[in-house]
């Protein structure tokens, strides 16, 4: 098997299977487009340093064998569901800040499957939540006026409990 | 210094927060993450995404007109779900204040409540698509009931839910379990399609609820089912239009198992149903000799296009009042 080495944005050199570097389509996309062959020479992913790389990395590894999504993703009416399997809730056990810069280097990576793990992760820590405890959380500044605020209580009067 | 940096990156790319919104409630985006900065708020208001999954529940890929095939039978969806649920949820809570027969004539304090909660509910669903493909005329109705633990409604239960309509131009039915019966008729601007035959559209289990839109065809007049014994027709006309109808129970076709049934009505009104059936513990025992404890609420409307609900509660209300 093939490997390939990724540069990080710190100057980490990291060596990763190739099957495994292309769970990203960005990484994907450029192997294709240069012929597949980058042996010797590094892959720079200059928005992501090494220690969230390697985060990036270890979830590839585990889900090197995972099958391709459907092509028609959107066909699904909506995920509703915000579960997550076992291994990826201990995955993104992680701080905030590492949790959010998985995130976007799932996102610059195109890594689908670990961008949607990432949101699922920062969705269920809004969940159940009151608009204050949400602002608390990701540190969010309240920027409505105490005018739009009152309106905004009025709207919601009908949903509370 | 701000707690992460990246959190409010990722909040600012679009893309993302739009696809973290998704995976919240309807609600939830709608009341608390709208409420907790401008930035949430707009996005919410202007990504077309989200206006679409706040009116449906559903992405807008799903709900292509191109993709519904217009002999499918409509589908309640994910937004009615959990409109419905919320609503019956503090319907509940409601009977629950008094602890009694929320149906009884006097309980005032009940109905001042529910004229409360109606009116709240009112402009939170404007908008709300409850059902696709959405079928191409007006009318709807709402029942509301619950069962005992694990056990889908008998056929007999089922008639005798079903077979408890009451109907404007009743005076003493009015009187009898009717402030439910305008509360929801309003929110459900569901329209239906005439040479639908058959009834269940869909159940979905949602946590201890499932729903079920039934369809129905009913009649434009109505029937009496004072006289349990009987069976077969009756002549009204206090609607307006003078016509023999069947019993409901002449054609209903109940397979317990999924709650199908075949409604056998030849006259030319029709209904849509949303039916809450309840797994679990009885919340509140009704004192009704008629339908058992087993009915909550029920609640409907007619396509009779003199009967306008707005007009029915306020009699009601009137009713009530002068009592």
């Amino acid at each position: 098997m093939s490997t390939i080495k990724l540069l990080s944005s710190d100057n980490a050199e990291l060596a990763v299977d190739k099957e495994v570097a292309e769970r990203s389509i960005l990484i994907k996309n450029m192997l294709e487009d240069v012929g597949g062959d980058m042996s010797d020479q590094a892959i720079p992913i200059p928005n992501v340093n090494e220690a969230v790389l390697r985060k990036v990395i270890e979830w590839c590894e585990h889900h090197k064998s995972d099958p391709p999504p459907p092509a028609d993703e959107d066909s699904d009416s909506r995920k509703k569901s915000t579960d997550i399997e076992e291994w990826d809730q201990k995955f993104m056990q992680v701080d905030q800040e590492m949790l959010f810069e998985i995130i976007l280097a799932a996102n610059y990576l195109d890594i689908k499957p670990l961008l949607d793990v990432g949101c699922k992760t920062v969705a269920n820590m809004i969940k159940g939540k009151s608009p204050e405890e949400i602002r608390k959380t990701f540190n969010i500044q309240n920027d409505f006026t105490p005018e739009e605020e009152d309106q905004i209580r009025r709207e919601n009067e009908w949903a509370e409990e | 210094m701000a707690r992460s940096n990246s959190a409010s990156i990722v909040f600012f790319i679009p893309e993302i927060l739009e696809q973290i919104l998704l995976y919240l409630s309807i609600i939830e985006l709608r009341t608390t993450a709208r409420s907790v900065c401008k930035h949430w708020r707009d996005l919410i208001e202007t990504s077309s995404i989200l206006k679409c999954y706040l009116t449906t529940g559903l992405l807008p890929s799903s709900i292509d007109p191109r993709s519904f095939n217009p002999k499918a039978a409509p589908q309640l969806t994910p937004a009615a779900h959990e409109y419905l649920l919320l609503f019956w949820r503090k319907l509940v809570d409601l009977s629950e204040i008094r602890g009694q027969d929320p149906y009884c004539k006097r309980s005032g304090q009940y109905v001042e409540k529910l004229d409360v909660l109606y009116k709240k509910f009112l402009p939170a669903v404007e908008g709300i698509v409850f059902l696709v493909p959405p079928p191409p005329e007006y009318t709807c109705c709402v029942w509301v009931f619950d069962c005992k633990p694990h056990r889908p409604l008998s056929g007999r239960e089922e008639r005798e839910v079903l077979g408890s309509g009451r109907i404007p131009g009743r005076e003493r039915r009015r009187n009898y379990r009717n402030p439910l019966s305008f509360v929801i008729c309003e929110l459900f601007h569901v329209p239906f399609r005439e040479q639908w035959i058959y009834n269940i559209q869909y159940i979905a289990k949602f946590e201890e609820v499932d729903i079920a839109v039934k369809f129905r065809r009913d009649v434009g007049g109505v029937y009496d089912d004072d006289d349990d014994g009987g069976g077969g027709e009756d002549t009204e006309n206090d609607t307006g239009t003078s016509k023999v109808i069947d019993r409901p129970s002449a054609g209903i076709l109940v397979e317990e198992k999924n709650l199908r049934c075949l409604f056998g009505y030849t006259n030319n009104t029709v209904c849509w149903q949303v039916v809450f059936q309840t797994h679990g513990e009885t919340k509140i025992g009704i004192k009704d000799s008629r339908i058992g404890n087993r009915l909550h609420a029920w609640m409907d409307t007619w396509s009779d296009p003199g009967w306008d609900s707005n007009k029915a509660l306020a009699r009601y209300l009137y009713k009530k009042n002068t009592d």
